[in-house]
């Protein structure tokens, strides 16, 4: 299971804290949020496709919201779960697939770009878990390439940051291979 | 394969399809100095020898394996050139030949092979690659 940074974990699940006791007395699964955001997320692109970009990325906003509130609560409520980790992570990179092309569908970025960078960002996902790293130059970027004008740059950008994570992530893989081995004192 | 080899195949390429510039240097970044992976393992050597040498080490890391061309193809796509894809190739071609453990999935596997034309000495596929190479450079100066 992917370890995030335990010390933001701390500050996020305290500065949440009133939000997911209520959560929580209320009965909501961090499953649902999860779902929740991804539903946000789904019309945030439908509104692309219109091109009323503000409106798509205060929903996206709000759909990261939840996305940060699902772990948090998973974690409050100690129930996280290798099945609530894969949903999320299924909601996460469709949302992405979805922005992505539908911005290359109005014209904003190129239909290659978009393609790209959603390749990046599945590799990154596949080593994730393993390497215990990632980025996390994804949807956030966006936000960026709406207030300088240029979303072209900003998938730009997260496609080299998530192709280069990927490296990274093959690299430490190789490095605690390598260690394991040396310590075994075995031949690879 | 040696620093050589990869050096003399990367030259003649480079010789072959007249490259410059911008295209010169992805040739000998993806042909030659894509080794350089070596560098992540140096401190978990000295940590096992020290300063005694051991012979037949693992060096390599997935930087140079099969499975890079994950990342070295859409980089190419991204960069609209084919030069990062050919010269990695071709290090991957002329590492292959020669019969260290060679892990070329992995993370996603930890299938391993000693590569390409095992039953053949070493020594005789560094020389031949090297006069083949060496021949070929001289005849496109």
């Amino acid at each position: 299971m992917y370890k995030s940074n335990s010390f933001i974990n701390k500050k996020v699940n305290k500065l949440l804290s009133p939000l997911l006791k209520l959560l929580c007395s209320v009965g909501i699964t961090p499953n649902q949020v999860s779902a929740t955001g991804f539903i946000i997320g789904t019309i945030s692109v439908i509104f692309v496709l219109l091109q009323k970009i503000e409106i798509a990325l205060i929903l996206l906003f709000i759909s990261l919201i939840f996305d940060s509130i699902d772990g948090a609560l998973a974690r409050y409520t100690k129930s996280e779960s290798r099945l609530g980790e894969k949903l999320e992570l299924i909601f996460d990179r469709t949302n992405e697939t979805m922005w992505f092309l539908a911005l290359a569908m109005i014209d904003l970025v190129s239909l290659k770009i978009a393609i790209l960078a959603i390749i990046a960002i599945l590799l990154m996902s596949t080593l994730r878990n393993k390497s215990n790293f990632d980025p996390g130059f994804k949807r956030t970027i966006l936000f960026i390439g709406y207030f300088i004008n240029n979303f072209q740059l900003a998938i730009e950008v997260i496609f080299l940051v998530n192709l280069i994570g990927f490296v990274i992530s093959m690299l430490i893989l190789d490095y605690k291979y390598q260690k394991q081995a040396d310590v075994k004192n075995v031949k690879i | 394969m040696t620093f050589i080899s990869h050096a003399l195949v990367v030259t003649a390429g480079v010789q072959a399809l007249n490259l410059q510039g911008w295209d010169l240097i992805l040739a000998y970044i993806f042909g030659l100095a894509i080794d350089f992976d070596h560098i992540v393992k140096v401190p978990l050597y000295f940590l096992k020898n020290k300063f005694k040498k051991e012979k037949y080490y693992h060096w390599r890391t997935s930087f140079q394996e099969p499975i890079a061309l994950l990342w070295v193809i859409p980089l190419s796509i991204f960069i609209n050139s084919s030069i990062p894809v050919i010269f990695f190739i071709s290090h991957l071609v002329l590492d292959y030949f020669i019969s260290y453990n060679k892990l070329p999935f992995y993370p996603f596997s930890k299938y391993s092979t000693k590569g390409l034309f095992i039953n053949v000495s070493d020594t005789i596929k560094e020389v031949l690659v090297i006069t083949i190479f060496l021949c070929i450079n001289l005849i496109l100066l």
